[in-house]
């Protein structure tokens, strides 16, 4: 299934024969792994939890050191030059002594970005993402998928054309969660970038991504990756289709096998 | 008569009956140098409002804003060298909390053996009771800054710089407020404490004197006035905090 035929310019991602060691841990995390995401795909990336999902993130900031390897985001290697990604954390992590409008230009301030420039920014942004008038609130003032969502528009004042995504809905109600997913669909499709989701809820890899990765091995040293069959336009419903059924199960069963159940 | 929200009445209730207590006996001792009663501590600072309001306090206010205002601006340098630098952490902690345990206050006749009768033995006092507390407690808020939210702005690619401007000082910044109203009355004590021992104004050398005079309510009028400048600095300060830190529970 692998399509190793993409050309270098249409990868957005590339990890190559990435080897990872937490200093304090005495076993290796990640062997030898390798995997691309093309330009403005949406990804996503499954593992039982403890699996390091996470610290491909991180790896990918910079934030910690490879053993070995090589990152390149949009051709750049991570580690020679500084890569723009959009970073997008479990917790929504905005700041609290900021309204929402000065949450969402934050990155653009510390780009140095004109003020009148960031103004005009984030309100597109903010109007987008269905938040216009919430400019002067406080994130306290807001739901959780509001400030979700304002999150979502301060990880997009980067400008960055990869986004990271880590989990982003798994602290929202399951109601909420729902209709964000759905949001985030319709983000991914009007924006033309390129979204890497990482998540352990299968149900949720599916529904949003094109292709699924799957981290596998003690150490992991494995992604598998799989596409999933659906069109882009999607609703829930069709999750219900028995190919979807049989490949959540599929996706479950091996996220099982791998945490050892 | 039940109030279910924080009523003040007990408070007020309790006051009343200690000032009563305190009146009754000091009607029943009436030895007014030795015990004056409420009511005649009033009346004297009443009477001395002239010399006490104008002459007194203003010298005393000098003391406490200058010693205060310095040991702010120590306090703050301190522990953002603390925060910049490892170093200067391992060195400088371990004394601050020694320094806190140090009674000023019984140091203070050696400033005044060192520096005599001036201003600047008083303010050595008010800083050194002062700014520790200062320190720690802003060092504290820098030490508290969310991993998480240092990782986003390095995602950002932001610098030292605008991480402490933008993530750092704010999260400090109810830490420092509360050290603040913390050390404000201790400024108000040590500077009178300061005047009782080495001064020829304000309102401390003002309750002295008064005492050498065997005046009982003129020995306590300054201090009434001392302990309303300590409530209504403390009560600024808390409407400052309100206006400008109502996230301290959110960080």
């Amino acid at each position: 299934m692998d399509d190793g035929k993409m050309t270098d310019s249409e990868k957005m991602l590339d990890i190559r024969h990435i080897s990872f060691q937490y200093d304090e841990d005495d076993y290796v995390l990640f062997d030898d792994i390798s995997f691309t995401v093309g330009r403005g795909e949406f990804v996503s990336l499954i593992g039982p939890s403890g699996s390091g999902k996470s610290t491909i993130f991180k790896l990918i900031n910079h934030f910690l050191p490879l053993r070995s390897g090589e990152i390149l985001v949009d051709g750049k290697d991570i580690s020679k030059e500084r890569v723009e990604c959009g970073y997008m954390p479990q917790h929504d992590l905005l700041f609290p002594w900021r309204t929402v409008e000065q949450n969402v230009m934050l990155p653009m301030e510390i780009q140095g970005v004109p003020k009148d420039k960031r103004k005009e920014v984030s309100d597109e942004l903010l109007d987008r993402v269905g938040l216009s008038g919430t400019q002067k609130k406080y994130p306290r003032e807001l739901s959780g998928g509001m400030r979700q969502r304002a999150a979502f528009a301060r990880t997009l004042a980067t400008g960055a054309q990869l986004l990271l995504l880590d989990e982003p809905f798994s602290a929202l109600d399951s109601i909420t969660r729902i209709s964000m997913q759905e949001w985030i669909l319709q983000q991914w499709d009007t924006l033309h970038k390129t979204i890497l989701f990482v998540t352990h809820d299968v149900e949720e890899a599916i529904f949003l991504s094109q292709k699924i990765l799957v981290l596998s091995g003690k150490p992991i040293h494995n992604v598998t990756q799989v596409d999933v069959p659906l069109p882009k336009e999607r609703s829930r419903e069709m999750l219900l289709d028995p190919d979807i059924l049989r490949l959540k199960e599929h996706l479950v069963d091996q996220l099982r096998q791998e945490a050892g159940e | 008569m039940k109030k279910k929200n924080k009523s003040k009445v007990p408070a007020i209730i309790l006051a009343a009956a200690i000032f009563a207590v305190w009146e009754a006996a000091a009607r029943i001792v009436n030895v007014e140098h030795i015990l004056p009663g409420p009511i005649a501590i009033l009346r004297k600072t009443w009477e001395l409002r002239t010399t006490l309001l104008t002459h007194q306090l203003p010298s005393t206010m000098i003391t406490v804003v200058l010693g205060w205002g310095l040991a702010i601006a120590v306090g703050v340098l301190l522990a953002i060298l603390m925060d910049v630098s490892p170093r200067a952490e391992a060195a400088l902690y371990p004394a601050l909390i020694v320094t806190q345990t140090v009674p000023v206050m019984c140091i203070t006749p050696l400033f005044v053996l060192w520096f005599g009768y001036t201003m600047g033995a008083r303010l050595l006092s008010v800083v050194l009771s002062t700014f520790f507390s200062i320190t720690l407690n802003t060092f504290e808020g820098f030490r508290g800054v969310d991993r998480q939210k240092m990782e986003l702005m390095q995602t950002y690619g932001a610098s030292r710089r605008q991480i402490f401007r933008t993530l750092k000082m704010p999260t400090a910044l109810p830490l420092f407020m509360t050290s603040l109203k913390m050390t404000f009355p201790w400024a108000v004590i040590d500077a009178a404490v300061a005047e009782w021992l080495g001064a020829t104004q304000g309102l401390g050398y003002f309750s002295k004197r008064m005492i050498t005079k065997m005046d009982g309510p003129g020995c306590f009028a300054p201090i009434v006035v001392l302990t309303a400048v300590a409530l209504l600095g403390m009560a600024v300060i808390k409407l400052i905090d309100r206006k400008f830190v109502s996230y301290r529970n959110e960080i």
